[in-house]
C-alpha cells in the first residue's frame, strides 16, 4: 500500500520528477522527430528512384546507344519470366526556350503508354494527376478546365495577399502572381482557340466529303476549292499553334522560372499547357561525324509532372521517345549502297532500358537475383545478334544501385544522420539513467525510513520502479504527442520560421525534395515508448537495486 | 511476563576506516524488562546510536548474542526482521528523519501503512487515521495535521517522529537523544511526555549524553570505552 501512496507522491511533489518528465519527453519527441524525418527522406530517396528508373536499369556503355532494344526486351520477357514490362528511354541534354526563357535540360525521351507499366508516371502532374493512361495527348477539355482551375488558385491567392495591410502585403509576390494569371489567361484563350477550329475543321471536312460524294454534274469545284484552301489555312494554324501528339513535352515542375511556390505552400504555374517550347539538341548519335550541328524543334507543353526529386525535377523535361530518337540521330540509318535500298546499316538505338520486375520478385533480395538473370539474358542475347553485340550494353543494375550513382549525395546524407541519430538516442537514454538514478539516490534517506519502520528491500524498489515506469510512462506520451504534431506540421512550422527570422531552414535548390517529408511511422512510435520505458527502467533499477541491498542504517547515514 | 522485553550479551561492533579499525562496543551486555524506562549516557562518539540500531534491528552486531522479545536476532530471516520492525518497534531518530513529501499526518500514517497490504488498509485506514490524530493531538499538533516537516520547528518534529515511532503500538520504544538537538525547556516537556507514555506501560530505552534528562528514566546505564557501566 505504501508503495503506489509514495510513488505517487514522489511524482506529484518532486520538482524533479517533473524534470524528468520534461526531459523524458524532450529526448522522445527529438528521437521521433529526427527518426520520422530520416526515414522519410529516405522512403522518399528510394520511392522516387524506384519510379524514376523501374526495378532494374540496363544502360548503354556509350553514347551510340542501345541497339535492338525492342527485339531484346521480347527476348528478356520470354528469358526471365520475373520481368513484368520493359521500355527503351533516350536521355540526352539540350536546351529549353519557353518565351524569352532558357534552361539548359535533361530531356528523357519516353514511350507513354509503356513506360507507365514500368515507372509511375502519373503522380502530381497538372492535367493527368492520377491519370491511368497519361499520354502526351490528353483531351483538349482537360487542359481548358485544368487552366482554368489554376486561373482559379491564383485569382484566389491574389485576394488573399491584397487584402493585407499594406505593410505585410508581398508586392513582389504579387506581381509574380499578376504575370502568371496574364499567361494562363492568355494560354486558356489559346487553347478555347484550339478548339474552336478543330470543330470548325471537323465541319469543313464533313461539308467537302458531302460535296465531293455529289455525282459529277451536281459538284461545285468552286466551293471544293474554297473548302479546301481554308481547311488547309486552318491545319496550318493549328500544326503551328497546337502541334501533333508527336511534338508535345511534358516538363518537370521545378524548372527555373516556369513554376514558383508562395510562402504558403501553393505552386503557381507561370507557364502552362498549350505554350511553345523550342528545344535544342545535340545529335550525339551519330558517332562517324565530326562537327555537330544541333537539331532544333518546336513542341507544345502539354503538361507538367514531378518526381519529387528536385534535382531530376528542376531539370528534366519528357518528349516522345520516336521523336527525340530522330533529333538526336539515333534512329535507324539505311545502307548508302545502292544495290540494298531499305537495309539497315545501323538500327535505332536508346540510351537506357528500364525494365519492371513482377510485384512478388521485387524486393531488394530478390531483385539482385533477377539482376543476374537479366544480366545472364544480355550476353546469350549479344551471342546471336551481332548488332547488339556491337555496343553491348553495360550490366543491369537494380535500382538501388542505379540509385547510387544518380543521388550519392543521399547516402552521405544518410551516414551523417544515422551517426546523428545514434548519438542522440545514446544521450537520451543516458539523460533518462542520469536524472533517474538522481532522484532515487536523493531519496536514500527515505528508503532508510521505509526500511527502518519494516519496508522491505523489495517494497522500497517497486517504489522506485513504479516511479520510473510513470515518469517514462508520462513523459513518452507527452514527447510522442509533441513530436507527432511536430513532424505533421513541419512545412507549415519551416515556412513560419522562415517568415519571422527571414531564413529558409530548408533550402529547397540544395535539398532533393520540394516538402519536408512528413511521415510518422507508428513502429517507431511504438519502439520509442518502449525504448523510453527500458531506458527509464535502468535508470532507477540500479540505484534501487542499490538502496535495497543497503542495510537501513547505511541508507540513514547516506550523505 | 516473565520473558525480558530484551537481552543483549557481549555484543561488540566495529567500523573499518581504511586501514583503521574503529571498534566502537566492545563486549556490550543489557536487559530490558517489560515497561522499563533505561537511559544510556554516553559521551558524542561513544557508540549510542550504533547501540540502538543493533537494538532497533537496523543493523547487526559483528559478535554477539541480542534476543528482542523472544526472537533471536542472529536467526530471524529478513522477513521476520521487517515485520519486527514494524510492529514491535519503535524508533525516535536522532535527525528526525521525516519525509519532507508527506505532510504531519501523511507522516505518521507511514508505519501504518508499510504494516498492512492494500486490501487491509482499505478495511483499516479510517480507524488508523483517527488514532494518528488522536496521537498528534496528545502530542499538541493538531493543528498542523496537513504542515508539512519543512514548516514545523525542531520540537514539532521531535514529536511527530515520536508519533510515528507510537503509531503502531509498539512494544518497545527505542529513543536517539530525543531531545538533543531542542533547548532544554522543550526537552524537558519532552522527556515529560515520554515518561507519561512509560507510565501507561511503555517499554523506552533511550541513549542521551545529557545526564539530567536521564532523570526521566527508572534506570540509567552509563556507555565508555564501548561498554555499559
Ligand atoms: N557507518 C559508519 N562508518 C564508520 N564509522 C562509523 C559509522 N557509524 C558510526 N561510526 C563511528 O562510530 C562511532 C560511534 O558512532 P555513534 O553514531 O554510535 O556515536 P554516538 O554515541 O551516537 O554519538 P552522538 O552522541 O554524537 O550521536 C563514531 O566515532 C562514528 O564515527
Ligand atoms: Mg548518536
Amino acid at each position: 500500500m505504501y508503495k503506489l501512496f509514495l510513488c505517487l507522491r514522489y511524482l506529484r511533489r518532486r520538482y524533479l520528477a517533473l524534470v524528468a518528465v520534461v526531459a523524458v519527453a524532450l529526448c522522445v519527441a527529438m528521437v521521433l522527430i529526427v527518426v520520422s524525418l530520416f526515414d522519410g527522406f529516405l522512403y522518399k530517396v528510394e520511392h522516387a528512384a524506384r519510379g524514376l528508373c523501374g526495378d532494374i536499369v540496363v544502360d548503354g556503355y556509350s553514347i551510340s546507344g542501345i541497339k535492338l532494344y525492342d527485339e531484346f526486351i521480347v527476348y528478356l520477357k520470354d528469358e526471365v519470366p520475373e520481368v513484368e514490362a520493359a521500355t527503351p528511354v533516350i536521355y540526352t541534354y539540350g536546351l529549353l526556350r519557353v518565351g524569352s526563357r532558357t534552361n539548359t535540360v535533361q530531356i528523357c525521351g519516353i514511350r507513354l503508354p509503356e513506360r507507365l507499366a514500368v515507372t509511375q508516371f502519373q503522380r502530381d502532374m497538372f492535367v493527368q494527376d492520377g491519370w491511368k493512361n497519361t499520354s502526351f495527348d490528353p483531351p483538349l477539355e482537360h487542359l481548358i478546365s485544368r487552366t482554368e482551375r489554376h486561373m482559379e488558385l491564383i485569382e484566389s491567392i491574389i485576394q488573399r495577399e491584397s487584402s493585407k495591410p499594406d505593410d505585410k502585403r508581398d508586392e513582389h509576390l504579387l506581381h509574380r502572381l499578376y504575370a502568371a494569371e496574364n499567361n494562363s489567361a492568355r494560354q486558356r484563350e489559346m487553347l478555347i482557340t484550339v478548339s474552336l477550329l478543330r470543330k470548325t475543321l471537323e465541319m469543313k471536312r464533313r461539308e467537302l466529303q458531302a460535296e465531293q460524294a455529289k455525282p459529277a454534274g451536281l459538284r461545285n469545284d468552286e466551293k471544293i476549292r474554297q473548302l479546301t484552301e481554308r481547311m488547309e489555312e486552318v491545319t496550318e494554324w493549328l500544326g503551328k499553334n497546337f502541334r501533333p501528339p508527336e511534338k508535345r513535352v511534358i516538363l518537370g515542375l521545378g524548372l527555373a522560372n516556369m513554376s514558383f511556390r508562395t510562402p504558403d505552400g501553393d505552386t503557381v504555374r507561370l507557364v502552362t499547357p498549350g505554350r511553345r517550347a523550342v528545344l535544342t539538341i545535340l545529335p550525339l548519335g551519330r558517332g562517324s561525324s565530326t562537327t555537330i550541328t544541333p537539331n532544333t524543334a518546336t513542341f507544345t507543353v502539354i503538361d507538367d509532372a514531378r518526381t519529387d526529386l528536385y534535382i531530376i525535377d528542376s531539370n528534366t523535361v519528357y518528349v516522345p521517345f520516336e521523336t527525340i530518337q530522330e533529333l538526336t540521330d539515333m534512329g535507324a540509318e539505311y545502307s548508302a549502297d545502292e544495290d540494298k535500298p531499305g537495309v539497315i546499316a545501323i538500327p535505332a538505338r536508346c540510351t537506357q532500358i528500364q525494365i519492371k520486375i513482377k510485384p512478388a520478385y521485387a524486393s531488394d533480395s530478390k531483385l539482385i537475383k533477377v539482376r543476374q538473370k537479366v544480366n545472364s539474358a544480355i550476353k546469350k542475347f549479344a551471342d546471336n545478334n551481332p548488332f547488339f553485340a556491337g555496343a553491348i550494353p553495360a550490366d543491369a543494375q537494380t535500382w538501388r544501385e542505379k540509385q547510387a550513382k544518380y543521388i550519392g549525395t543521399i547516402e552521405k546524407q544518410r551516414a551523417v544522420v544515422t551517426i546523428m541519430f545514434g548519438v542522440i538516442s545514446l544521450v537520451s537514454v543516458l539523460m533518462v539513467f542520469a536524472i533517474f538514478h538522481m532522484i532515487v539516490t536523493q531519496k536514500i534517506r527515505d528508503i532508510g525510513v521505509v526500511r527502518a519502520v519494516g519496508g522491505s528491500a523489495g517494497g522500497v524498489m517497486q517504489i522506485f520502479l513504479g516511479f520510473g515506469t510513470a515518469t517514462a510512462m508520462l513523459g513518452s506520451a507527452i514527447g510522442l504527442t509533441g513530436g507527432y504534431f511536430f513532424v505533421r506540421n513541419i512545412n507549415e512550422i519551416e515556412d513560419w520560421m522562415s517568415n519571422w527570422f527571414g531564413v529558409r531552414v530548408y533550402d529547397r535548390e540544395v535539398y532533393l525534395f520540394d516538402k519536408i517529408p512528413n511521415t510518422v511511422e507508428p513502429m517507431t512510435m511504438l519502439w520509442l515508448a518502449v525504448g523510453a520505458l527500458v531506458a527509464g527502467l535502468i535508470g532507477v533499477l540500479l540505484p534501487a537495486i542499490k538502496a535495497g541491498r543497503m542495510q537501513p542504517v547505511e541508507a540513514l547515514r547516506y550523505e | 511476563m516473565s520473558k525480558r522485553m530484551l537481552d543483549a550479551r557481549g555484543l561488540h561492533k566495529s567500523y573499518r576506516m581504511g586501514r583503521v579499525n574503529l571498534h566502537v562496543l566492545r563486549g556490550v551486555s543489557l536487559s530490558v524488562e517489560h515497561g522499563e524506562f533505561v537511559a544510556v549516557i554516553g559521551a558524542s562518539g561513544s557508540g549510542k546510536s550504533t547501540l540502538l540500531h543493533i537494538l532497533g534491528l537496523l543493523d547487526k552486531s559483528d559478535k554477539g548474542q541480542f534476543i528482542l522479545d523472544g526472537n533471536d536476532a542472529a536467526k530471524l530471516s529478513s522477513r521476520r526482521r521487517n515485520r519486527i520492525r514494524c510492529r514491535d518497534v519503535g524508533f525516535i531518530f536522532q535527525f528526525y528523519h521525516l519525509l519532507g513529501e508527506l505532510n504531519v499526518l501523511e507522516n505518521v500514517m507511514i508505519p501504518a501503512k508499510v504494516n498492512c497490504s492494500t486490501i487491509g488498509w482499505l478495511g483499516r485506514r479510517r480507524r488508523a487515521g483517527t488514532q494518528a490524530i488522536e496521537l498528534l493531538d496528545r502530542l499538541g499538533l493538531k493543528d498542523r495535521l496537513k504542515h508539512r516537516p519543512g514548516e514545523l520547528s525542531g520540537g514539532e518534529r521531535q514529536r511527530v517522529a515520536i508519533a510515528r515511532a507510537l503509531i503502531n503500538k509498539p512494544k518497545i520504544l527505542l529513543a536517539d537523544e530525543p531531545t538533543g538537538n531542542l533547548d532544554s525547556k522543550t526537552g524537558l516537556r519532552i522527556m515529560e511526555l515520554l515518561k507519561t507514555f512509560n507510565d501507561a506501560g511503555q517499554t523506552i530505552v533511550m541513549v542521551t549524553h545529557d545526564r539530567n534528562l536521564a532523570a526521566a528514566a527508572t534506570r540509567t546505564i552509563g556507555l565508555r570505552d564501548g561498554r555499559l557501566k
